[in-house]
């Protein structure tokens, strides 16, 4: 085997090593690495939080931070939600967790809700609550039912409140109280909001999206259409959005890693290609043929 | 349309429901084999019928219908069978895996461990809800925090590895089509990112020139290039899906789970 097959089959043990000291190190060392540039998705997004905030009557009403995820995708989904918390908590607005895709998400949102609230003066009760998770099976039934009656659709939330009790609750009876929906989500439990909730009111609810770095072409049309107003992709958007807030935290370190991981894989494409020329040309030109 | 009930009168709707759920599990097996079907599919049309005519008909000054005040209900019942599904789906595994432990058979083993594993968690769990206090509060963090949340990460994180491998091995340029799917990979993931966003963050951010920036380039590609193909794709799930449903609904689908047992 030549010196340029030998580089179109670098051991996969090394490859994983490549791997892990890209992601790894630039969490460790905090790496150097420019900020992001905030894409129109994010920005959009950001506004729409910002409009939200400043309108004297939207700001009343309750946001839905939709957290249907789970730990297998904490890595962007969890930090989605850190920072668009962040943001709510920011603005002093209110909102209610729910989820209806895996177990996980509630709890994961109400721990990062519990990890900022003192931050923010948050409580729990006052300014948000946890709906807890519902069936999946279930999701559309029960969003039906929630544009006209949440608290009898919801029942009763984390803490075994009944809805009607709870103070942030107050004045909130359908989708006309409900100023946005912001889902958080690896899975495809978008189209539950959009064709159950979103165009159910007087007015459209305002519908942002936190999606994988993996799903999120798959959503772009829905931009352009209307159906959401904004959207964050992956870690990266995430990234964008803590650019946005001048607050630098996870995601900024976390683009860092990604970013090395993407030029190795980059890297290694380019090694794979180039070694697979030059191994056919050299084949090709001492006449024992190349592969095809 | 119907309130919950408060205070010590729950346990005597919960007996209730009980036994009410009791006699009709009872009676639905007294019918015979032939009308079992019959009766699936009647229930299964029905169901469905509900939110197609309340979607369809006409609705009043105040965007009601007479079927409107029933979708409470019906969302809660949803939630209610839902649960039972669950419950179903832990009987089942519960079952296999008891067996597996009983026959000592291949890999047994990993049925204590799942047995182990479902209770912990399970236990923990309920003991957090229903007796908040610091010890369960840290016995739960301990097998959701310490090890279902650390494990699904570590699970799911195994990918990169597998798709830094496949990458390597797999996106060689050995025709057109090739080249411009590396192609057009290479440039969204460069704009993806900060370090290829600044590649070309020396070209000015506004006018022509900011057109040739990759997050630009990647931006066009995924709206322009990537979204009516997306779009189109989505037609065609939706007209299948459409298909499907309608098939569902009046119990013409055929195979697993319909017309014969597993």
């Amino acid at each position: 085997m030549g010196f340029f097959d030998r580089l179109q089959n670098i051991d996969r043990r090394v490859l994983y090593l490549l791997l892990i000291l890209a992601v790894g190190l630039p969490l460790i060392f905090s790496a150097p690495v420019p900020a992001p540039a905030v894409l129109p998705p994010t920005r959009s997004f950001y506004d729409t939080v910002e409009a939200l905030a400043n309108d004297p009557v939207r700001r009343n009403k309750l946001v839905i931070l939709s957290a249907n995820f789970s730990s297998s995708t904490a890595a962007e989904s969890l930090t989605q939600t850190d920072t668009v918390m962040r943001h709510l908590m920011r603005r002093k607005l209110k909102f209610a967790i729910f989820d209806f895709v895996d177990p996980q998400g509630r709890e994961l949102a109400q721990q990062t809700a519990e990890k900022l609230q003192n931050q923010y003066g948050y409580v729990y009760g006052r300014d948000y609550v946890n709906w807890g998770y519902r069936p999946v099976g279930a999701a559309v039934p029960t969003v039906k039912a929630m544009v006209r009656d949440i608290p009898a659709a919801i029942g009763r939330d984390i803490t075994n409140t009944p809805l009607t009790e709870i103070p942030v609750m107050e004045g909130v009876k359908g989708v006309n109280d409900i100023a946005a929906v912001i889902e958080v989500t690896g899975s495809a439990s978008l189209p539950v909001w959009i064709g159950y909730f979103q165009r159910t009111g007087r007015e459209p609810v305002p519908t942002l999206f936190c999606t994988t770095a993996v799903q999120g072409p798959e959503a772009f049309p829905l931009l352009k259409s209307g159906q959401l107003q904004g959207m964050l992709v992956g870690l990266q958007g995430a990234a964008e959005y803590e650019v946005l807030l001048k607050e630098p935290g996870f995601a900024t370190r976390g683009s860092a890693s990604l970013s090395y991981a993407h030029f190795l894989i980059l890297a290694l494409i380019i090694l794979g290609n180039v070694s697979m020329l030059l191994s056919r040309s050299r084949s090709s030109g001492s006449g024992t043929g190349g592969t095809r | 349309m119907f309130r919950p009930v408060q205070g010590p009168a729950v346990w005597g709707y919960i007996i209730g429901a009980l036994v009410a759920s009791g006699v009709i599990f009872f009676l639905l097996t007294l019918i015979p084999g032939r009308f079992r079907k019959p009766l699936i599919a009647l229930i299964t049309f029905l169901a469905g019928l509900f939110y197609a005519l309340e979607f369809f008909w006409p609705t009043g000054r105040d965007d009601t219908n007479f079927l409107t005040p029933f979708i409470d209900p019906a969302g809660q019942m949803a939630q209610v069978l839902q649960a039972f599904a669950l419950g179903l789906g832990v009987y089942s595994l519960v079952s296999v895996h008891l067996r597996s432990i009983a026959r000592q058979r291949s890999g047994w083993g990993f049925s204590v461990v799942l047995f182990a594993a479902l209770f912990a968690i399970a236990i923990s769990g309920l003991l957090n809800a229903y007796r908040p206090n610091r010890y369960n509060q840290n016995v739960f963090n301990f097998f959701f925090v310490g090890g279902l949340q650390a494990l699904d990460s570590t699970m799911f994180s195994i990918i990169a590895f597998y798709i830094v491998s496949a990458a390597y091995r797999a996106f060689r340029i050995r025709s057109v089509e090739a080249t411009i799917l590396l192609s057009s990979a290479f440039i969204v993931m460069l704009g993806q990112v900060a370090l290829g966003q600044a590649l070309t963050n020396w070209l000015p951010a506004e006018g022509f020139g900011a057109n040739l920036r990759v997050e630009n380039i990647r931006t066009w590609i995924l709206t322009r290039v990537n979204s009516p193909a997306v779009l189109a794709v989505d037609f065609g799930l939706g007209m299948g899906a459409l298909a499907t449903a309608l098939r569902l609904w009046l119990s013409l689908e055929r195979g697993s789970y319909f017309d014969r047992e597993l």
